[in-house]
Parts: C-alpha cells; sequence; structure tokens
C-alpha cells in the first residue's frame, strides 16, 4: 500500500514537489538534495498514512514541513531576513532579477521566485499552494489556518504580485 | 506574458516550469530509505563509542586509592557520562519524525518549541550532571592528590586554572543554547 500510495503521488505532484523544492533552494545540488528527501519522507509518511485527509493535502504537508527543515538547517548557515507578506508590500521589491535572465517570462519568474524565497515559511507556504492552484480551502486545510485568514493572505498575495508584476516593479522603469 | 505586462498570470508562469529532474523510482526510494537506517545507526554506534571513550579515560582514575575523592568524582562522572548517552538515545529516537502529515502551521511551531526546549534544558541534562564529579575530581586534586614533581602552590595554580577553564567552557556552552532559545522564541512569538 505504501508504494501504491507514494506512486500514485509521485506521479500526480511530481512536478508540483520540484516547483516547491525550487522555490526553497536556490543551489542547484541542495536542491536536489531537498527533492530527494522530500520524496524519501512522502514514501515513509505513507506507513502512517490513516486517510484523515486526502493524499493531496498529506504530500503537500509532508514536502513543506521537509522543506522548512532544511530552510531552517540553512538558515543557521546563512542568516537572512525573511518577510511577512505584510512587510513585503510594505517596502519595496526585494528581488533582484538574475543578470543571466533572458527572456521576459523567465525574468518574471525568477523575480516570483526570489519573492517566494523572500518571505517567512508560513506566507511561502500558502503562496506556493495559491500557485499550485489550490482553493483558500484546501490551502487552509493544509497550512491548519482558517479560511479565513487565508483569504486575508491570498488578497493580501494578489495585491502584491499586481503591485510587482503589472505596473512595473524596478525592472520596467 | 512576454510582452503586456497586464497578461501577468502567476499561476500559469508558476506552473509552466520545466522539471529539471526525472521522478525517483521505488527502488531508488528503498535504497535511499536504507541509507538512511544505517546512517542513524552509525550515529548511535558513534555516540556508544564516545561514551566508552569518556568511561574508559576516567576508569584508572577509579583506582586512584589515594584519594577517595577522585574515586567517587570519576564514578559520578562515568554515571553522568551513562546518563547523557541514554538522554541524547531517548531524545533521538523518539524525536517525532519531521515528515509527519501535520499541517504546516502546528509543525513549524512544534520543530521551533522542539529546538528551543532542547537548547534550554541543555543545562540539566547534559552538563549539570557532569557538575558533581568535576567538584569531586578536582577537591580530589587539591586536598588528597598532589603532583609531587610540583610545589603545593603551582599544583593548586593548575587546578584553579583547569577548573576555570572547564566552568568557561561550560559556561560558554550554556549562554550560547540559551541565546539560541532566546530567538527560537522571538520566532515561535511571530507565529
Amino acid at each position: 500500500m505504501q508504494d501504491e500510495h507514494y506512486a500514485r503521488a509521485a506521479a500526480d505532484l511530481g512536478p508540483a514537489l520540484e516547483r516547491l523544492a525550487r522555490a526553497y533552494e536556490a543551489d542547484p545540488d541542495q536542491r536536489r538534495d531537498l527533492l530527494q528527501d522530500i520524496h524519501l519522507a512522502i514514501w515513509r509518511s505513507f506507513a502512517r498514512y490513516d486517510g484523515r485527509c486526502s493524499e493531496r493535502t498529506w504530500v503537500y504537508r509532508v514536502a513543506h514541513n521537509v522543506a522548512i527543515s532544511h530552510g531552517q538547517k540553512r538558515r543557521r548557515s546563512r542568516p537572512d531576513k525573511l518577510l511577512t507578506l505584510d512587510e513585503l508590500a510594505a517596502r519595496g521589491d526585494p528581488t533582484q532579477p538574475d543578470p543571466e535572465v533572458q527572456t521576459a517570462d523567465r525574468h518574471a519568474l525568477a523575480r516570483l521566485t526570489a519573492l517566494i524565497r523572500a518571505l517567512v515559511p508560513p506566507d511561502r507556504q500558502i503562496v506556493m499552494l495559491y500557485l499550485e492552484g489550490l482553493e483558500a480551502k484546501a490551502i487552509a486545510e493544509v497550512s491548519g489556518l482558517s479560511p479565513g485568514a487565508i483569504a486575508t493572505k491570498l488578497h493580501r498575495l494578489k495585491a502584491v504580485l499586481a503591485n510587482r508584476f503589472n505596473q512595473g516593479g524596478p525592472d520596467e522603469r | 506574458m512576454s510582452g503586456d505586462p497586464s497578461d501577468f498570470d502567476p499561476q500559469t508562469l508558476w506552473q509552466s516550469q520545466a522539471q529539471e529532474h526525472e521522478p525517483m523510482s521505488l527502488a531508488e526510494i528503498h535504497q535511499k530509505a536504507l541509507k538512511l537506517e544505517r546512517g542513524v545507526r552509525w550515529r548511535n554506534i558513534r555516540e556508544y563509542v564516545a561514551s566508552v571513550i569518556v568511561v574508559a579515560f576516567f576508569t584508572p582514575v577509579l583506582l586512584h586509592r589515594e584519594s577517595w575523592m577522585m574515586q567517587a568524582g570519576a564514578a559520578l562522572i562515568i554515571l553522568a557520562t551513562a546518563f547523557v548517552a541514554w538522554q541524547m538515545h531517548r531524545r533521538t529516537a523518539t524525536n517525532p519524525i519531521p515528515e509527519a502529515g501535520q499541517a504546516l502551521r502546528d509543525h513549524h511551531r512544534q520543530t521551533l518549541i522542539r529546538q528551543r526546549d532542547a537548547l534550554r534544558s541543555v543545562g540539566w541534562w547534559y552538563m549539570a550532571p557532569f557538575a558533581p564529579g568535576m567538584v569531586l575530581l578536582m577537591m580530589g586534586r587539591w586536598f588528597q592528590s598532589h603532583v609531587s614533581s610540583r610545589s603545593l602552590a603551582m599544583d593548586h595554580l593548575a587546578i584553579l586554572l583547569a577548573s576555570g577553564f572547564v566552568v568557561l567552557v561550560f559556561g560558554g556552552i550554556w549562554w550560547l543554547n540559551q541565546l539560541g532559545a532566546k530567538r527560537l522564541q522571538q520566532q515561535i512569538d511571530e507565529l
């Protein structure tokens, strides 16, 4: 059963897990290790999966929890100041574009990724789940926050994204 | 997206990223799980070996018949070593598996609380157990056992310096751990 659960989850959510690892870890080698750790953790966790929540919710919880633990270990050696969505909305764009990025889409993606990485873990998780297309209710189930709190955060997030990407950030100046 | 910025759809952009890595096969997962188990086993073995070395180091002092204080101190240090090894085993063995499917907020909070408590409690389970034995050892050296090649004053000075060094190291470790616990508490309060 454990293998079956895992195989199904990896097939359905594999690309989302890779994007999750990318949002948490900038270094390619560390990212590969993180992704492997996430897959291993999901496989191990299915030994205790009791069906209380959907497989998708379970997988997202496990993956984010592993990524947070990874991030905490990394932050001990590289302590960056992380921001909440509110702080992000109140200050300038912390996301510097990658100088090697050539096209506008990749540029926007690099900025979006940098913006996610600048957030504190709880806000980062909500942003990523939103970007993966989850509804507010599903995000609330994964995160453990109330649907109302999620709705407020999503409202703030959409405002930040609109401000940063639609009306021109520093790059469009 | 490439042209008009008002076309920006973050979800589409995010989900359109190309995959960098091939998915892991079940065989690879099983292999990694086995490796993880071996790693935990080796970590435990290393901790036990370290404990055996400490015990082996203090066992000769147990036979040092000219100072009962030093003998008692060595016995207490050996007991403290066994206690700390047991504590480390207990704390790592019962450590909740971080990948358990808890809601993110709960997991994040509980992880920080666990780390804070571990740092806060280092004093009582890792350092305090060695204190009585160390004190008895030093007292035994001071009152009952002198190095014959040194004057009494020089011997006492050496004991004082050694004691000061031990207090500094223990105090420094304790202080750093309390500082870490304080930082974690700030993160908990911010949640």
